[in-house]
């Protein structure tokens, strides 16, 4: 990483010429109708000139002059492999990687050494404008002041994405500012998200909930909520990683009818892994949602508390195939399945979503 | 026909149609604070001073001017889409001349500060289509840039074009 630090250590921009000098300039060299040198021309006009071209013609701009190379810099819309936000209390980077290559912006100690605080400055603010990314990941490994919401908010405000990844490592109160800031004015229909509330940390049911509400429509949709309400549960599972959390049904929970709905609704592809508070009709009802979708691949994964799952076999109108502990609803006109299976622990498995014509759920590949 | 009076940098007087400083932010702005459009008021004998924008450029302005009469104006931000901008073939080949020379370069600082926004668009992209499928140092050759890279440091950034390619 820190070989590529010196990329940001760009010169100090040339001072705009004025008319004044663009004219003295001209009266030299009208005499020998020598060519005139475009470095006249404010960085406004060249950023404009610049901007006609593409990615890969761009690219000789870096080699031309240290002040083209900056602007081409500032300029934006670069394309990266990876974007990578890592918000620790030791330190704080943003990095873009393409190809190998790491650019960054940091504040904090890093390998042993300290630099300032990241601060709002002009350069810091474009430094991923109008960027691409294949990936963005995000870690929050500390609490989020406000200030430090809005900082990483306005850094990636115009940054896109295929894919977004959201780890949760600390308690965290601006989460709930920063993530949906990234969904906004974005076209996320073929977006994969992942949000993973890390075990080992206390996090609040609700406001993950409140976020999980202000998705948009994604492709796919992972969520972790590997929640530990308890002290030395989750000291072990920082120490020695497994632990059963679905022994259970109580503690705080990730998904509810509301946020089922909600999911099923905006996804094609939902994977949640977390303790749940839904009821049988609100199960039924997000079952409802797949069945009237016209989507021919669909599935919505979840773990819904057993009594519920009972409940809902129990139901003299559904009539359930069952073997051992699994269960299956098939409904033949919308192809769509709906089954259960038994997990150790307070919790059932539960997905619902299209099959082929032998009945089968149509498998996902991860892409 | 309303003609009002442009009045170059080096003092030289261009009576232009009314019509056709619509095309000029600046200068509509002017017009109307100068209230050049009132019946009472006689747009001849105000002419409006340019010290920024020197004769012979502004002569090139007001022939684009009149050429791009009645022209629409694309308005708001359009930064996303000019990378489909085609240079016009007269527009071409009213650059052209002096491509790669002052001239162009003036015209191009005259239509910002006089805001026009076609012409500020077009000549920017006729600059732009001259860096096309050339290197640095072509691009530096050609627009009178002076190599300010030591040797060391073009290597490292040649690397580095390397590792983006």
């Amino acid at each position: 990483m820190l070989s590529s630090l010196k990329k940001k250590m760009l010169p100090n921009r040339s001072k705009k010429p004025t008319l004044f000098d663009l004219l003295k300039k001209e009266d030299d060299e009208e005499k020998t109708q020598a060519q005139a040198s475009i470095s006249v021309l404010p960085d406004d006009l060249l950023l404009m000139i610049f901007d006609n071209l593409s990615m890969e013609e761009r690219t000789p701009l870096g080699t031309t002059c240290k002040r083209f190379r900056e602007l081409d810099f500032e300029l934006g819309k670069r394309k990266f492999d990876s974007i990578y936000v890592n918000w620790s209390k030791k330190c704080h980077h943003f990095t873009g990687r393409v190809a190998g290559i790491d650019y960054n912006i940091y504040g904090g100690t890093i390998e042993g050494k300290v630099y300032p605080h990241l601060q709002a400055t002009r350069h810091n603010l474009r430094f991923f404008r109008k960027a691409f990314a294949k990936q963005l990941i995000i870690s929050f490994a500390m609490k989020l002041d406000k200030s430090e919401a809005e900082l990483i908010s306005s850094i990636l405000k115009t940054v896109t994405f295929r894919e977004l990844g959201v780890f949760f490592e600390a308690t965290n109160e601006y989460d709930a500012d920063v993530i949906p800031s990234l969904f906004k004015h974005r076209d996320l229909e073929l977006a994969k998200v992942t949000l993973c509330w890390k075990r080992s940390f206390f996090h609040d049911g609700k406001r993950a909930r409140n976020l999980v509400m202000k998705l948009p429509p994604v492709k796919k949709l992972q969520i972790e909520f590997e929640y530990s309400d308890n002290k030395f549960k989750r000291f072990l599972n920082k120490k020695f990683g497994l632990f059963n959390e679905f022994a259970t049904v109580d503690g705080e929970y990730v998904l509810d009818d509301a946020t089922l709905q909600h999911i099923t609704s905006n996804t094609n592809h939902a994977v949640i892994v977390g303790k749940s508070k839904c009821s049988a009709q609100g199960i039924l009802n997000a079952f409802k949602i797949v069945r009237q979708s016209p989507l021919e691949k669909k599935l919505v994964f979840f773990f819904a508390p057993r009594p519920i799952i009972e409940e809902i076999i129990s139901m003299p109108n559904l009539c359930f195939d069952n073997y051992d502990w699994n269960h299956d609803l098939i409904d033949r006109s919308s192809k769509s399945l709906l089954a259960f299976s038994e997990k150790t622990g307070a919790f059932c498995t539960v997905s619902m979503g299209k099959v082929d014509e032998n009945g089968k759920m149509i498998s996902w590949n991860i892409d | 026909m309303v003609l009002i009076t442009l009045v170059s940098s080096d003092e030289q007087n261009f009576p232009v149609e009314r019509e056709l400083l619509k095309q000029s932010g600046t200068i509509e702005t002017l017009i109307v604070n100068m209230n050049l459009d009132d019946e009472d008021t006689d747009a001849a004998a105000m002419p409006i001073p340019l010290p920024n924008v020197k004769g012979d450029v502004l002569e090139k302005v007001i022939q684009w001017m009149e050429h791009h009469k009645g022209d629409p104006v694309k308005e708001g931000d359009n930064e996303d889409n000019n990378a489909e901008i085609v240079v016009p073939q007269w527009d071409d080949d009213f650059f052209k001349p002096a491509m790669y020379g002052s001239k162009h370069l003036e015209l191009t600082v005259a239509a910002s500060y006089l805001d026009i926004k076609n012409l500020l668009t077009l000549s920017c992209k006729a600059i732009s289509n001259t860096f096309k499928g050339k290197t640095g140092p072509q691009i530096r050759e050609e627009w009178g840039v002076p190599n300010e890279f030591t040797p060391e440091e073009e290597e490292a950034i040649r690397k580095e074009n390397e590792w983006s390619e």
